[in-house]
């Protein structure tokens, strides 16, 4: 499990002390980056303590599972242990809002992901926070596209097809739906394609698929990982089929299933990523530092590996394209939710 | 919460309000109304598709007609089959003085009506141990002392220090001071040898070396 | 046949190392130790704990988690057993009698049939699942909506069996329970509930939290005020561990207690729950003398205990081969394992034919493990009540204070735990059982979500959303249940009328 030297056992106090107990490859790793990395005079003074990753859901979730990936690889090269705290609560209000009160000096980072910084500020009453305005955005931690998938009863295999069989039958497509991403994501369809699909609620994504599987629900969008299983990974394989990406980039696990463009459907990006949030008021050179080390860990064989297995995939971005990244996540989420009227 | 001194004189001739079943029957039928109130501004919706308010209203019907029933039980029984409701409020109360202290003041925070620093575990555990202990009348304080010591001591030692759960652990205006100066961990070593040796102290000043005092 | 030969020797050639066998132990050592502790439930042992299985192969991180699985499933039921504090909502039926018998001076038998059923239990549901997960996996994805909706008004009828006492109390407690399970936003809308405007009741209640506060702390209460009847145990009675009469009486429960569990934790939903619950009425049911239930009946302990321990390892069925954790603790298991390399799904089995089967195979020595640290620590365990309760109690409530905050480091939670306590201790002097209310909390937000789908896939027919075989089935048995729950005092009100006249 340790990223940086599999060979090495040693117990978890020993690796996540401090730079003296760490193993020997990553303080040479360490090392070999200060000579290009920013914040070189830093990396003496930060972390000077453990490092505290608040994660605003429960324990067991995919970004608490990437952010212990981070945490497990990034602590022998900083030099400090990584403590995630799972602080759940308002569909991730709380634990975003501890991350922004606190002290802006690095030592606290809180994880972000679409639905908290992006939807909730647009959506949800108690979010009243600003991410852009009170959150300095350091590293990207993962990247997930969505699919929009049908059940294979229906035999369809384009968007169109579906088009087509929605006037059919009118009022028959059902919307198999969990949260906020998965709600916008039916009304976007609904408002760029003119298709009806009744909403049917589900308690989390498996159920979902079950009922998608099994021909009880029509439709759904699914974040890739949770799809790739049912999907499979070539044409014609899978319980279910994925008829469309729904964003402008093709999937390299689903090569042949069409993005929006090429279904001709306009301003509609649904996807879900995870990143490291800090203070506004971080000093910028920690937060390079962050990002720096971050991608380091990130560009690993190992990391890639776990990734690969969990169908994550990864952005290379640093301080400054984090930012447009954020800025451009933003303005899609708060059109599509003020065209959809989901807002309040 | 109604609270009646025991007296058994009057057992066989329970007035109506005093009664259990009176009482539960009444409370049911409060919260009935209560969750009717909360779902008034929910819609119902249609049978193809209902909606927030359908099932709470419906439950509170149910409910209202459950509570109603026992209320009404309550109220034509025999006399001398009705029992009376007791409370003692006292070691209620005490601990739950403890358990919120402890919530208050762990971390601090808002709750809408105050607003609490955070005093941490080191200074919020021999408290909630100490105000806890107090609630049974058979409380010693010579006991208690070493005890609320000893078993934030241990706490520390279990949880903070050994399984690295996080719990804020000293107050939040010393925090910064104590961990710049000692680290993390020596901080937290620091607390619970100190609070251990406290307790030791406590127990030997108070109960001398005997080993005997065990009952 | 040769499936299950099959798929255990792979399973127990990947598993069995020393290394591996010295890792379960340990993990079932401290999750034992971790979960008797009071208010900690397994949910925040195996997340305290799961830091320590980052240091091993995936294989030996998987059979130390199943080991902190079991040992914190069996520390949540000695710590109900000891001071009537359900750590998980599994555990509150063997609070039940258990704790009943443990006032009695009997919490070492308690503890030790629970072990011995869990054990057995865990033994058969391994072979279960070895034999029949592949097969069982499509059976979980029928279940329509429907299903789930009667199976659902099945468990809800049997928690009025389940409670002593007036029936129509229990039905009160089991509405007020489904009530306080709707509580909270919308997850898709977002839109608050019941929350009377107070963020803090916007995620909902909390099972484990609740089943602390209303037993666990008004355990405290009640005993504050009763000296006389508190959990002492001065003297062992009969012997410490169950003897051969307690292990004939438990013999039928254990057995049917498995076999529940085996059926029930396939299906997606709350199956260990559900599974006591159905196993303390089945027992009740068909005791000779069904008035000892609720008053320290070993079988009241031995059916439920059994049957939660054989629902928590079929419930590893749909996490494994649908990714579908039925529980918050099971979500978390998942979580791990994810981290570990085996992402729960139906890749799984294909992609890892070793790691299932080790998987699998692990939870059965976890399950051995449980027995062989715990019958031995059952010892200490009581001699723990012998301590002066003016001493064991404050340290109950800090250790809980604690616990329940480090799962969520909410210090509203430990609030809740202060509130539900006095609503424990309020409804106990009101002669209204809890448990009722708990499994309507537990099995409330399925009871609803099932209803609203089915009803939105059937467009609002009834007749097609009821008339499948096993939602009819099911209905009927709901039928069944509540007609015999209430023929009993409705026979005895006839009497009273008679004798009135």
């Amino acid at each position: 499990m340790n990223a940086l030297n599999p060979k090495v056992r040693r117990s978890r106090r020993e690796v996540l002390r401090g730079l003296a107990a760490a193993p020997a490859a990553a303080s040479a790793i360490a090392a070999a980056l200060s000579v290009f990395g920013p914040g070189e005079a830093l990396a003496e003074k930060f972390p000077s303590k453990r490092i505290t990753a608040i994660v605003p859901f429960g324990a067991g979730g995919g970004s608490d599972t990437q952010t212990r990936i981070w945490g497990e690889t990034i602590a022998p090269l900083i030099g400090q242990r990584v403590i995630v705290e799972n602080v759940p609560g308002s569909a991730g209000v709380a634990g975003t809002k501890r991350g922004i009160a606190a002290d802006p000096d690095g030592h606290t980072v809180v994880v972000g992901v679409a639905s908290t910084m992006t939807i909730n500020p647009f959506s949800n009453k108690a979010a009243d926070y600003d991410p852009l305005v009170d959150l300095q955005p350091v590293a990207l931690l993962g990247y997930t596209p969505y699919v929009l998938v049908v059940a294979n009863s229906l035999k369809i295999n384009t968007l169109a097809e579906l088009i087509k069989y929605g006037k059919e039958h009118d009022g028959e497509l059902t919307y198999a739906g969990w949260t906020a991403v998965g709600e916008l994501a039916r009304r976007g369809l609904e408002l760029r394609t003119g298709l009806k699909l009744r909403a049917v609620p589900y308690k989390g994504t498996m159920e979902a698929m079950t009922d998608v599987i099994a021909g009880r629900a029509s439709a759904s969008v699914v974040d890739i990982s949770s799809a790739i299983p049912f999907t499979g990974k070539t044409m014609g394989a899978g319980s279910v089929t994925p008829i469309m990406m729904t964003g402008p980039d093709k999937s390299s696990a689903l090569p042949w299933v069409q993005t929006t463009e090429e279904a001709g459907v306009k301003d509609y990006v649904i996807d879900s990523w995870t990143a490291l949030f800090v203070p506004k008021k971080t000093p910028r050179e920690i937060v390079e530092f962050l990002n720096a080390k971050t991608r380091l860990v990130l560009r690993t064989q190992t990391v890639k590996a776990r990734y690969a297995e969990l169908e994550i995939e990864w952005r290379d971005y640093d301080v400054a394209e984090m930012q447009d990244f954020m800025v451009r996540q933003t303005k899609g989420w708060k059109a599509l939710i003020e065209a959809t009227g989901t807002g309040n | 919460m109604t609270s009646e001194p025991m007296d058994l004189r009057s057992r066989h001739t329970v007035p109506c309000y005093a009664r259990i079943q009176v009482i539960g029957g009444a409370v049911v039928v409060f919260i009935a109304a209560l969750v009717w109130y909360g779902a008034i501004s929910l819609n119902l919706g249609t049978v193809a598709d209902f909606g927030a308010g359908a099932m709470p209203k419906a439950l509170a019907i149910l409910l209202f007609f459950g509570g109603g029933a026992v209320l009404v039980q309550g109220l034509v029984q025999r006399p001398e089959e009705a029992e009376r409701a007791e409370f003692s409020p006292a070691p209620v109360a005490i601990l739950v003085i403890a358990i919120a202290l402890f919530g208050l003041f762990i971390r601090g925070g808002d709750f809408t009506l105050l607003s609490t620093p955070q005093l941490g575990l080191g200074v919020v555990g021999p408290l909630t141990v100490f105000i806890a202990g107090c609630a049974t009348p058979e409380r010693r304080v010579k006991e208690l002392l070493p005890m609320s010591f000893g078993l934030t001591a241990a706490v520390l030692l279990v949880f903070c220090d050994l399984l690295q759960v996080t719990i804020p652990i000293f107050p939040g205006f010393a925090q910064d001071a104590i961990f710049s100066s000692l680290g993390v961990d020596g901080a937290i070593r620091a607390l619970y040898l100190a609070y251990g040796g406290i307790a030791a102290a406590l127990y030997v000043a108070f109960f001398g070396l005997r080993d005997d005092r065990r009952d | 046949m040769t499936d299950l030969f099959d798929h255990l020797v792979l399973g127990f050639t990947v598993v069995l190392s020393f290394q591996n066998l010295l890792l379960c132990l340990v993990g079932c050592l401290v999750g034992t130790l971790i979960g008797v502790l009071p208010g900690i439930g397994p949910l925040a042992t195996i997340a305290i704990l799961m830091p320590m299985t980052y240091n091993s192969e995936p294989i030996g991180a998987l059979i130390m988690l199943a080991g902190i699985y079991y040992g914190s499933q069996y520390g949540g039921s000695t710590t109900a057993i000891l001071v009537n504090m359900p750590g998980e909502s599994s555990s509150v039926v063997t609070a039940l009698d258990g704790h009943a018998m443990a006032r009695q001076g009997k919490a070492g038998k308690a503890l030790g049939i629970a072990a011995i059923g869990s054990f057995i239990a865990g033994t058969f549901a391994t072979l279960v699942i070895a034999a029949l997960a592949i097969p069982l996996s499509k059976l979980a994805l029928s279940f329509t909506a429907g299903n789930y909706f009667a199976l659902m008004v099945l468990g809800l009828t049997l928690a009025i069996v389940v409670a002593g006492g007036s029936v129509l109390k229990a039905f009160c407690m089991l509405i007020v329970g489904v009530i306080m399970a709707l509580v909270g936003a919308n997850p898709v809308t977002g839109e608050p509930r019941l929350t009377f405007g107070s963020q803090i009741l916007y995620d909902g209640f909390d099972v484990a939290i609740v089943a602390m506060g209303l037993f666990g702390i008004a355990e405290i209460l009640r005993n504050l005020e009763a000296p006389e009847g508190r959990p002492f145990v001065s003297d062992a009675v009969g012997g410490l561990l169950p003897d051969r009469k307690d292990m004939r009486e438990s013999a039928g429960a254990i057995t049917r207690g498995s076999l529940l569990g085996s059926i029930i934790g396939i299906i997606p939903g709350n199956g260990a729950t559900l599974s006591s619950f159905v196993s303390y009425a089945l027992e009740k049911w068909v005791a000779r003398r069904p008035q000892e239930f609720g008053r320290g009946a070993i079988q009241g302990v031995a059916g439920p205990e059994s049957a939660n321990n054989a629902a928590a390892q079929t419930t590893f069925i749909p996490l494994l081969t649908l990714g579908l954790p039925s529980t918050a603790t099971m979500a978390l298991v998942g979580g791990a394992m994810t981290l570990h390399g085996v992402i729960p799904g139906p890749r799984v089995i294909d992609q890892h034919p070793d790691l299932f089967w080790g998987m699998v195979t692990s939870m059965w020595i976890g399950n051995l493990m449980l027995v062989i640290i715990n019958l031995p620590l059952i010892g200490i365990w009581v001699k723990f009540l012998k301590v002066p309760y003016r001493h064991l109690f404050p340290m109950i409530v800090l250790v809980c204070c604690v616990g329940i905050y480090s799962v969520n480091s909410q210090p509203f939670d430990v609030l809740q735990i202060a509130l539900f306590g006095v609503i424990g201790y309020v409804l106990h002097k009101l002669r209204f059982e809890p448990a009722p209310l708990l499994l309507g909390l537990v099995l409330g937000g399925m009871l609803e979500d099932s209803l609203h789908r089915g009803l939105i896939l059937s467009h609002g027919d009834i007749w097609t959303f009821v008339s499948a075989p096993l939602t009819l089935i099911l209905l009927t048995a709901a039928a069944v249940v509540l007609g015999s729950a209430l023929s009993p005092s409705i026979a005895r009100r006839r009497q009273l009328l008679q004798e009135e006249d």
